[in-house]
């Protein structure tokens, strides 16, 4: 097989695997409110079921704690994923970003997604529930909070099936 | 670095892997088919312990689905690093109604026992008030309800923290199709 036949057996390849199953990614950043909860919408696409294999998170760190007179940045959002679909919470909790986030720092290192498996059915929405408020009782005794507006970026990676269904 | 159970579960139960080559729509069956019965979940626990305390937490799982516990991770903060490296907390979990193909039997079992490379370390901040880990192996249990206890070893100061147990629910026909306990 010569150069030009493989790369054309290739890219047949690829268009045949593609008619089943493409990559897709859907992102959003958005800000967690100082003090408040809420929630974020992603539709997903008609053209098939998305099954999600992971996500990626970056935060920033802007809110603060103080204890002891020593005062520090901290991130308290927690997140927690639904499918709008069934309404099923894929936590029992909001999980904090920063033992769920793949950078684990602001600007950090990044070693790849957080590997998620979560099928959607075509035409879902994936629904992010956060939480950014200071605890109603301060951990240790004496801490003081100053939360501010947090940056959330999640990246939900995976695969869509074209003109499949599982409605 | 962190690599996941979940992953490598799933990937297990779909023959899923990146970029690999799906020949035809039946095998794009199956894998939807699979993966509708199989969805990784979290749950998670907060912890905040007076020195020398013990907290018990307990979480009901989904019911008609199956918990496969795939990993752990946590962290926690203590009052300014003064907890002295050996003091820091130790994590049980306890399975209620375990599976009967448990290799851990009854009982609470200690996370550095279960997993016993899963050593709370502490992950360069300056102040080591941040400490992070997950279980570098993986190992599989299976329970419909599962309670943690949480234990404070020595130390004279508090500390809070939180613990992620990450696994894969399955449903509860397709746990026995792929050979449950009644499979």
């Amino acid at each position: 097989m010569d150069a030009r036949t493989s790369v054309k057996a290739e890219l047949m390849t690829i268009k045949q695997t593609q008619a089943f199953k493409k990559k897709f990614d859907f992102s959003r950043k958005f800000i967690a409110n100082a003090g408040t909860a809420g929630r974020e919408v992603i539709p997903l696409t008609n053209e098939g079921p998305f099954l999600c294999t992971g996500y990626n998170i970056r935060f920033t760190k802007n809110s603060t704690m103080t204890r002891g007179g020593v005062t520090t940045n901290i991130n308290r959002v927690g997140v927690r994923f639904t499918a709008e679909s069934d309404n099923s919470a894929q936590s029992n909790d909001y999980v904090p970003v920063q033992l769920i986030s793949t950078p684990g720092d602001v600007d950090g290192v990044r070693y790849g997604e957080r590997p998620w498996q979560h099928l959607y059915p075509e035409g879902d929405a994936l629904t992010i529930e956060y939480d950014n408020r200071a605890p109603a009782i301060p951990a240790v005794p004496g801490d003081t909070y100053s939360m501010q507006n947090e940056e959330i970026e999640i990246c939900f990676t995976g695969y869509i099936f074209p003109g499949q269904s599982i409605k | 670095m962190l690599k996941s159970y979940t992953e490598a579960f799933c990937q297990r139960l779909t023959g899923l892997k990146n970029g690999c080559t799906i020949k035809d729509a039946a095998q794009v069956r199956h894998i939807l088919e699979t993966c509708k019965n199989a969805m990784a979940k979290d749950y998670l626990f907060k912890f905040d312990i007076a020195a020398g305390d013990t907290v018990r937490d307990a979480v009901t799982t989904t019911a008609n689905w199956r918990f496969i516990l795939c990993g752990i991770s946590a962290y926690f903060y203590d009052d300014g690093g003064a907890l002295a490296v050996g003091d820091w907390p130790r994590v049980s979990v306890n399975f209620e109604n375990f599976s009967l193909s448990s290799p851990f039997g009854a009982g609470a079992r200690d996370v550095n026992r279960v997993a016993s490379n899963l050593v709370f370390g502490r992950e360069g901040l300056t102040g080591g008030t941040h400490h992070l880990e997950e279980s570098k192996r993986i190992f599989l249990d299976l329970g419909q309800r599962f309670t943690t206890m949480l234990e404070a070893k020595g130390g004279a100061v508090p500390c809070f923290g939180a613990v992620l147990l990450t696994g894969v629910e399955i449903n509860e026909n397709e746990f026995l199709n792929y050979g449950g306990e009644n499979g």
